[in-house]
């Protein structure tokens, strides 16, 4: 079979299990829609309950092609047996376009979809696409499930959209899942239009959903193995679901709705607000109509936390936080560090490159380089959308978007406003005048195509640039294709080549590994990378910086437990200790098995501070707050009378004492004082840091030219013993010998 | 009846916020590391800026002493840098290096030659101060990978301190062989 056609199958199949999932669905809550929604509406529930199933097989390390296949088979049939015709009413939609509409809404929609399906098509080469998303699917597959990943804190977040990749990618690869996507990008106009027609405003419908469809972000993040299109659809079916509630109060609407809310969260973290929203609505509309309260309310919550508990039970029982990678200050644990979240948090709110937060609107909306994608000139006129206020339509279409757009200062990077945008263009449809309307139109889908748009966009503003036709029918060589538009590609293939199965290669940099089957460790995904990160920085660090020992003396005596407390106020840098020693007069006490160790905060890495190298370190990896401590119990009494710590001078203001245990728990200071000295580091630190990475499972170090160690790996290979493997496209793969 | 309904709730929160990766109560010492056997490996690569921390293990002869981290150092009458290459395919020598305005003004255009153990590789002509980049291929013949590959660059023109007679080439940045 021609590769094209498998991978059109894979995505039909997929739809296609969404759409039955769906169809039955719906029978079981009892709701009817009119002629037109019942499709969409049953793709978009569908797609939540399946994406559920596929989560439950990935749990049961069923994600098998046959598993998929016999199940997928299964859903269509029961749903051709039992949910035909059943979800429709035999009403159709009020009114209908007029011609003149039909005609500007079937060119610019049919020219949009001809460019998106062929992009889609196409070998998937979007950044994240190409890394994360479809790197851990291809990695389900391979494993049959699920797995306790701790590497990646992509891992972590929730993952709805990828389970329906997961399903599409088992029979038809990349380009399946991104297709997968596009379906989405194909229903949520056709459900704008809808939605139109139902509130009596067909011409508005069309034209926010054309200004959705042919936004050029919309459109590249639509047709890419990415989730942000799904979750704008997802939440304005959601909208749309609560606007029949309120006319037609049966509770099936309201389990549909919870489901969808509930989706929005397992699609992507930053949708939760549409459980709040979706309860805050139903809760006010029933409040104001004097209904009962408690009982829809339940119903509507309870069909959401159906969709968000597999997720957070997933990352509790894994990693010990239900929402990491987030609030690791309050669920602590060692797989993504605080400092990492802080620094991750401050970086979304700041991109690089963005002067101020007053760019943003023209960064959105027409340079889309610094954010990552642009909108569309004609949102500069969504501030148009206001005059909608004066119908009822109009706020609740507004409100949404307010609502929807909470989350966009938490990430400022345009693609965080595609929740928020169906609302605003509904808003700015609703708005337009009748002879402003097709002009908004059609300058917009002019200004957004891809020959058009780049003579004003940013040079390197994320948006589809061609039609690649030869590409998309597999004509041209995937290879080819993949080694021209994505310049990684071809590092995961050398990856492939060189590295055995199973082999682990740490990055520094994001490289797809959605293309290669071998493990790559990213350093800031987690708190493994995090710490390898560490080791390989530390010799070049103390070529810089002297070791500086701490050494608290006091009067010896016996103790049970030694502990080193921190004093200082909370400030920015944190606390650390490369080694921590316990003398009795000249000599050193022997480390030994007995002995316990402990600290506050990151209890996980205290080993790290007893293992008689400098290359390794305990650290708070936090900022600095009195308490923080490391302690030491010998297990029975011992005479020691100093404490020797020996850091690295790169920490906070730190403020230091040593206290002992004398009876169970009464601590007593025993030195407040150190005496502080510096001396050169030793020799082979480099060498003893490569064996570090080494005791923990990576053989392989992948080094872009850019990365800021490469040029000291380079030339100092010799001394820190390894070895080049290949030099491809600016990046060297070495073996850690 | 209500308030029966937030029980569930309750019981979310609750498992909720005992959540946290169970930390063990303590650890022993770890396996203690010793210091990696054998000597330091030659610090010697294919490539070095005079900013380097090895770079003075590179330098022969002629080239002034740094330590202070400068990324510039002055050469004198035949400055003579070795280097160790892994292969010997599809080398090329790169000199990044800069004639002074001050020892120009006394020398005038200068040419500096640059040589792979002992054969002439290219000449550079300099014909006003300012910053030169010299790069050329090398020939698989001239290098080996047993043993050190010495580069001599030689100035035709020098500038003479009058004081101590003391003569400066060039400044030199980088050095070494790229592929």
């Amino acid at each position: 079979m021609p590769p094209a056609l498998t991978i059109l199958l894979a995505a039909a199949f997929t739809v296609a299990a969404c759409v039955a999932a769906g169809k039955l669905l719906l029978r079981v809550m009892r709701v009817r829609f009119h002629h037109g929604e019942a499709w969409l509406f049953a793709f978009v529930a569908g797609a939540a309950c399946w994406s559920a199933v596929v989560f439950a097989l990935a749990a049961a390390r069923l994600a098998r092609r046959s598993v998929f296949l016999a199940a997928g088979v299964l859903v269509i049939l029961a749903a051709l047996r039992w949910g035909r015709r059943s979800t429709q009413s035999p009403e159709t939609l009020p009114p209908r376009l007029s011609r003149p509409w039909k005609v500007v809404f079937g060119v610019v929609f049919g020219a949009f979809t001809v460019l998106y399906f062929f992009n889609a098509l196409a070998p998937e080469v979007s950044p994240d696409g190409s890394t994360y998303h479809l790197g851990l699917v291809a990695r389900y597959l391979r494993e049959h499930g699920f797995t306790r990943i701790t590497t990646s804190m992509y891992a972590n977040l929730s993952q709805g959209m990828e389970m329906l990749f997961l399903f599409a990618f088992a029979f038809g690869k990349h380009s399946a899942a991104a297709l997968v996507h596009f379906a989405f990008l194909l229903a949520l106009p056709l459900a704008m239009l809808a939605y139109g027609r139902r509130i009596g405003h067909a011409r508005a419908g069309a034209v926010g959903a054309l200004l959705v469809y042919a936004s050029p972000l919309a459109g590249v993040d639509g047709i890419s193995a990415y989730n942000d299109v799904a979750v704008a659809c997802v939440l304005f079916t959601l909208f749309y679901l609560l606007e029949i509630w309120e006319k037609d109060p049966r509770p099936g609407w309201l389990a549909a709705a919870g489901l969808l809310a509930g989706f929005g969260y397992a699609l992507k973290y930053t949708a939760l607000l549409a459980v709040p929203y979706a309860l805050g609505r139903v809760g006010w509309t029933l409040w104001r109509n004097r209904r009962p309260l408690v009982r829809p309310l339940a119903l509507t919550g309870a069909c959401a936390l159906l969709m968000i508990a597999p997720w957070m039970a997933k990352n509790w029982i894994w990693l010990g936080n239900p929402v990491s990678p987030f609030l690791n200050q309050v669920f602590p644990n060692p797989h993504v560090r605080v400092s990492f979240e802080q620094e991750y948090a401050r970086q979304m709110r700041h991109y690089a490159g963005l002067s101020s937060y007053w760019a943003v609107p023209l960064e959105a909306t027409v340079r889309g380089e610094v954010l990552n994608g642009f909108l569309g000139p004609a949102f500069l006129l969504a501030p148009l959308g206001l005059l909608a206020l004066r119908r009822r339509e109009g706020r609740q279409l507004l409100l949404a978007a307010l609502v929807f757009a909470l989350t966009y200062p938490a990430n400022v990077g345009t693609r965080f406003l595609l929740p928020a945008l169906p609302f605003v263009s509904l808003a700015m449809g609703l708005a337009a005048w009748r002879w402003m309307a097709p002009a908004l139109v059609l300058a917009h889908a002019v200004a957004s195509w891809p020959s058009v748009s780049r003579s004003y966009c940013g040079h390197y503003a994320w948006r589809v640039k061609d039609i690649p036709w030869e590409a998309a029918l597999r004509r041209t060589p995937e290879e080819r294709f993949l080694a021209e538009r994505q310049p990684r590609y071809t590092l995961a293939r050398t990856i492939e080549e060189h590295v055995p199965p199973y082999g682990q290669v740490l990055v520094f940099n994001q490289t797809p590994n959605a293309y290669t089957s071998r493990e790559l460790l990213l350093t800031y995904e987690s708190g493994l990378g995090n710490l390898l990160h560490d080791i390989l920085l530390a010799p070049r660090l103390m070529d810089e910086q002297p070791v500086r020992a701490w050494r608290f003396s006091f009067p010896p005596q016996a103790v049970r437990k030694l502990r080193v407390l921190q004093t200082a106020s909370s400030a920015p840098g944190e606390w650390h200790v490369r080694e921590f020693r316990v003398f009795h007069g000249e000599a050193e006490l022997e480390r030994k098995p007995a002995w316990r160790l402990r600290a506050h905060p990151n209890p996980w890495d205290v080993p790290l501070a007893f293992d008689n190298t400098l290359v390794t370190r305990w650290r708070s990896w936090q900022s600095m707050f009195p308490g923080m401590y490391l302690e030491l119990s010998f297990g029975a009494p011992q005479v020691v009378d100093a404490v020797k710590l020996e850091c690295t001078p790169d920490q906070g203001p730190v403020r230091l004492q040593v206290e002992a245990e004398t009876a169970p728990g009464v601590w007593k200071t025993l030195a407040t004082q150190a005496v502080i000295t510096e001396r050169r580091r030793p020799d082979r630190l480099r060498r003893a840091a490569v064996e570090e990475v080494k005791a923990r499972g990576v053989d392989y170090l992948l080094l872009y030219e850019s990365d800021i160690v490469a040029e000291e790996f380079w030339k100092q290979r010799r001394r820190w013993g390894i070895a080049e493997l290949a030099h491809v496209r600016g990046a060297r793969l070495y073996r850690l010998d | 009846m209500a308030h029966k309904a937030l029980y569930p709730l309750g019981l979310i929160l609750l498992l909720l916020f005992s959540c946290g990766a169970p930390a063990p109560e303590s650890y022993a010492p770890p396996l203690q590391r010793r210091q990696p056997p054998g000597v330091e490996p030659r610090p010697v690569g294919s490539f070095v800026s005079m900013s380097d921390v090895d770079a003075d293990a590179h330098i022969v002869r002629d080239v002034s002493p740094g330590g202070d981290g400068s990324p510039w150092r002055w050469t004198f009458q035949r400055p003579e840098l070795r280097f160790w290459v892994e292969s010997v395919e599809r080398q090329r020598l790169v000199v990044e290096f800069v004639i002074a305005e001050n020892t120009f003004k006394q020398t005038g255009p200068v040419t500096v030659s640059f040589s792979v153990n002992g054969r002439l590789l290219g000449r550079q002509r300099c014909p006003k101060p300012g910053p030169y980049r010299f790069e050329k291929a090398v020939t698989s013949e001239w290098l080996r990978t047993d043993d050190f590959t010495m580069v001599t660059a030689e100035a035709d023109r020098h500038w003479v301190a009058p004081e101590d007679g003391a003569r400066l080439g060039f400044i030199l940045s980088r050095i070494g062989f790229v592929r």
